[in-house]
């Protein structure tokens, strides 16, 4: 035994030396474990919160509160323009955005919004090495995958879905036939919740995938960017020069358009992004290609995480 | 000294499988200029694509990314994973460092740039009226590219996530609300670029539309000065992370 | 006794009272100082609590006065001030002391909060000519992954402008070893060698003033030794070297003079065997081999500087809170009683139990 002046006093005679180890405290733990599930479930939240900045320094809260206040703000201005028309008498302003089209005006947001966290998420794991400790828990690695999807594209649909509620509590309040409204606005939240799925779903998914492949956050960012952004400018090129019915399939690559296409398939209307519309590309094709997009990046997403190195 | 470093920098920004996606982003431009020129199509049309191809994918688009990559890694790389204590402790003026640094930096966006806009250029106009257009473009870009690499390596010295920021002011500053307001346009490096650009492309009737070509010259020069003079500030007084 | 005895005997009293002497001055000074809850000021200090702004010292080549830094609330280094002359210090601490961010301010890296960083007389702070003079090997810092050794070595020589950097990179290298591996990128080495390939890189310019920061994490002990006896040649031609540790055997074993930092603050400073003297509110333990050692405990209970004898294993362990005093005493009492003292060690005045009476004030 040792006591704290670091004086040895042995049990026994100075013949048989005696030793004793003590419980000072630590024990096994032997209580339940909550198993995978909730594993899954606490990394969605922290991701979750990660995108937002929350429990991390107010740096990193700038960013995805911009990306989460303009699009609000707009569907605020939106508000407000509409009550003062009425208020004036000049009846509905036809330019101003609706459910429909307010996705198109915001959609830059997300794509921000991935470009910037995305290689947040995921970046960090890799860069420290810590991979081997989410692994080597409850968690699998799909698990941990599909989780971070989730959150991203959780977050992202926040950020789709509060400009939309805004425009719906506005016009509910404005009109003085308020269940009519209401009537009138539900009817558009089963369009409104599919847009938002695919638009948050596809750009997360694709963000992920790519963030995954490129370690270097600075160079995963600007790589996602230039995927979300070169891709449709070149396709608006080739669009322009008319080359016949098969190049109009190249709008396809363009990711803006697609989304486009598949948000006027939701709201049954056409196609608002120029180089859509320019095609006669039907919407529902917009849509699959969208969902294949989407789908084709969380396996590539997955199958990286299957065999990254932990 | 500004060799020494400038090289060790290029071996860093420039691994094999960069150099050559980077090469490919480079000759995107050029073969949808080919593209075009083989789909025949000719007047108002072309210069609509035109005006796409250089203003929107070039300056727009290519010209940013380039100097977001370049411009906070050449320098901000090295501070982010700490091989930057090298470097500065060694007995160079801080403004040597940032020279070579921006050196490396402006030279790459720019090399990587402005041959595509000539070129581009060049195919797209091939039986225009003279070389005035894509050389203007070509000038326009390096300009731009020039002006945004300064600026995104003062950001590295400012943040650590200057790429993050760098990219709302292109996308949300240069993409939407610069475009709304006329006054703006002093204050965006694209339409430095593209006032240029036009002045060498079109010297005599300009787009009003656009800056003078000789105040937006001023203009970049203007913001270079100054990110300069913050880059080296920053780096004087330098301080290393917070150690244990 | 025999003559062999009596006269090691004399030879240890001779010892022991010049010893015993020197902790008397020592000791009279120190019962005038302030309590021992105040940092202890060592021989290359001044005394007292906080000493006045003085002008620099001439010459010499690293002082830290009256240094401060802190990082919104937290103090991460507290008042501090020593003089650094040729030599190795060693500057030791726990985790979290504040060691790294001592190396960080002599070599510019940090904005002093208060005080003066001066070497050679200069501030460290926005004074690139200083790095002329200064080699850092930093703890956590890695090199660019793509160099080799050489290059690495190559392009510090050539930021230094050397006359004939490829010379001096070449023999940094083989100073630390490195020659067989050399063209290897550094991405392939490891722990130990990237340490070495740090050092070369700081050594290129042949230094006045080197620091090191953890320098032997990661090495096997025979590069340790290696690199010992290096930073022990160097400091012989009289350059100064301050390296860092958390490993006591390390400092004992190559620093001449340590600094010791406890939470921030220079606990101690000094050669620690100095500083063990200095602390007689600790008892002295000491290790007796005598002719018959229960004689001699019984002998020794009865002499009023010694509060606690022991038998244990064959030998006697005695604890005294008057080291002055005991060491008079011992032979008288030996004598008297016809005992030989065979072997006398004292068993606390290593670095380890030094450092740890500090950290556990």
């Amino acid at each position: 035994m040792t006591s704290s002046d670091g004086v040895v006093r042995p049990g026994g005679g100075a013949s048989s030396p005696t030793g004793s180890i003590y419980d000072i405290g630590y024990r096994g733990y032997d209580g339940p474990r909550l198993g995978r599930r909730h594993a899954v479930a606490a990394l969605f939240r922290h991701s979750l919160r990660s995108v937002f900045g929350i429990g991390r320094p107010a740096r990193a809260k700038i960013l995805p509160l911009v990306c989460l206040a303009i699009p609000a703000l707009i569907a605020t201005v939106v508000v407000g323009m509409t009550a003062l028309a009425a208020r004036v008498g000049a009846g509905e302003i036809g330019l101003l955005p609706g459910h429909a089209e307010l996705v198109g005006v915001v959609s830059a947001f997300p794509t921000i919004l991935v470009a910037a966290q995305a290689p947040e998420l995921l970046g960090r794991d890799v860069r420290y090495r810590v991979l081997t400790l989410y692994f080597s828990r409850a968690l699998l690695r799909v698990d941990y995958a599909l989780s971070r999807l989730a959150a991203l594209a959780t977050a992202v649909a926040v950020v789709l879905l509060l400009p939309q509620v805004i425009l719906s509590v506005g016009a509910i309040l404005l009109t003085p036939d308020v269940s009519g409204a209401l009537g009138r606005e539900l009817a558009y939240w089963p369009a409104i919740l599919g847009s938002t799925l695919v638009n948050a779903f596809v750009p997360a998914a694709l963000a992920l995938a790519l963030a995954s492949l490129i370690v270097r956050r600075a160079y995963a960012t600007a790589a996602i960017f230039g995927v979300f952004i070169i891709p449709g400018i070149v396709a608006a090129i080739i669009v322009a020069l008319d080359l016949g019915s098969a190049s109009r399939q190249i709008v396809l690559l363009d990711i803006g358009a697609v989304l486009d296409g598949a948000n006027a398939w939701f709201f049954g209307i056409s196609a608002t992004n120029e180089t859509l519309a320019k095609t006669d590309v039907p919407t529902w094709e917009a849509l699959v290609a969208a969902i294949v997009a989407g789908a084709g990046a969380a396996a590539v997403l997955v199958q990286r995480y299957r065999t990254v190195a932990a | 000294m500004i060799l020494t470093i400038g090289a060790v920098t290029i071996r860093s920004l420039l691994s094999r499988r960069r150099s050559l996606l980077l090469a490919l982003l480079a000759l995107l431009p050029i073969a949808v200029a080919l593209l075009v020129r083989l789909s025949g199509r000719v007047g108002p049309g072309l210069d609509a694509i035109t005006d796409i191809v250089l203003d929107r994918l070039v300056v727009t688009t290519l010209v940013p990314l380039a100097a977001l990559v370049f411009g906070t890694t050449a320098l901000g790389a090295e501070l982010d994973d700490g091989t930057a204590v090298f470097l500065l402790v060694k007995p160079i003026a801080r403004w040597r460092i940032v020279a070579a640094k921006l050196a490396v930096a402006v030279t790459l966006t720019v090399l990587l740039t402005a041959p595509a806009a000539l070129l581009a250029g060049a195919i797209l106009l091939a039986d225009g009226p003279g070389l005035a257009v894509p050389i203007g473009a070509a000038v326009g870009t390096a300009v731009g590219a020039a002006t945004y690499a300064t600026i995104f390596l003062a950001l590295s010295l400012i943040t650590t996530r200057a790429l993050p920021v760098g990219l709302v002011y292109v996308l949300v500053w240069e993409g939407i609300l610069a475009g709304l307001f006329e006054g703006t346009r002093v204050l965006s490096v694209r339409q430095y670029a593209l006032g240029i650009a036009e002045a060498i492309g079109h010297p005599d009737n300009p787009d009003p539309s656009l800056l003078d070509g000789r105040t937006a010259l001023l203009l970049a020069a203007l913001a270079v000065g100054i990110a300069v003079a913050i880059a080296v500030r920053r780096l004087i007084t330098f301080e290393i992370g917070e150690a244990d | 006794m025999t003559d062999r005895a009596e006269r090691a005997d004399r030879a240890e009293r001779a010892d022991r009272t010049e010893r015993a002497d020197r902790t008397e001055r020592a000791g009279r000074t120190q019962s005038d100082r302030v309590r021992h809850d105040r940092p202890l000021w060592g021989p290359t200090t001044g005394t007292g609590p906080r000493p006045e702004p003085r002008p620099l010292s001439a010459g010499a080549a690293v002082e830290f006065q009256g240094v401060s830094r802190w990082y919104g609330n937290v103090v991460a280094v507290n008042d501090i001030s020593f003089v650094l002359a040729s030599g190795v210090t060693g500057l030791l601490g726990p985790n979290g002391a504040g060691k790294s961010t001592i190396l960080h301010l002599l070599a510019g890296l940090l904005r002093p909060s208060d005080g003066v960083v001066a070497i050679r007389g200069g501030p460290a702070w926005r004074n690139p000519a200083i790095y002329r003079e200064i080699g850092l090997v930093p703890e956590r810092e890695s090199v660019h992954p793509f160099l080799s050794g050489y290059e690495f070595a190559l392009l510090n020589a050539r930021l230094q402008a050397l006359p004939r950097p490829e010379e001096a990179a070449r023999r940094a290298i083989e100073t630390v070893g490195l020659t067989d591996a050399r063209d290897r990128p550094v991405a392939t080495y490891s722990k130990g060698m990237r340490q070495r390939v740090k050092i070369a890189g700081a050594l290129v310019h042949e230094p006045a003033i080197l620091l090191l920061d953890e320098p032997f994490n990661g090495m096997d002990p025979r590069q340790r030794l290696q690199m010992m006896e290096l930073f022990a040649q160097m400091a012989a031609e009289g350059r100064v070297i301050l390296f860092s540790s958390h490993i006591l055997e390390e400092v004992e074993r190559l620093a001449q003079n340590v600094l010791v930092i406890v939470s921030g603050r220079l606990a101690a400073a000094g050669d620690f065997r100095e500083i063990r003297r200095l602390m007689t509110d600790r008892p002295h333990t000491f290790t007796i081999r005598s002719s018959d050692d229960r004689r001699l405990a019984a002998a020794l209970v009865g002499h009023p500087s010694v509060f606690g004898v022991e038998l244990t294993d064959g030998r006697l362990a005695v604890r005294t809170s008057d080291y002055a005093g005991f060491a008079r005493a011992l032979p008288a009492i030996a004598r008297s009683g016809g005992l030989s003292i065979l072997e006398l060690l004292p068993t606390d005045e290593d670095l380890e139990s030094v450092f740890g009476y500090l950290v556990r004030r």
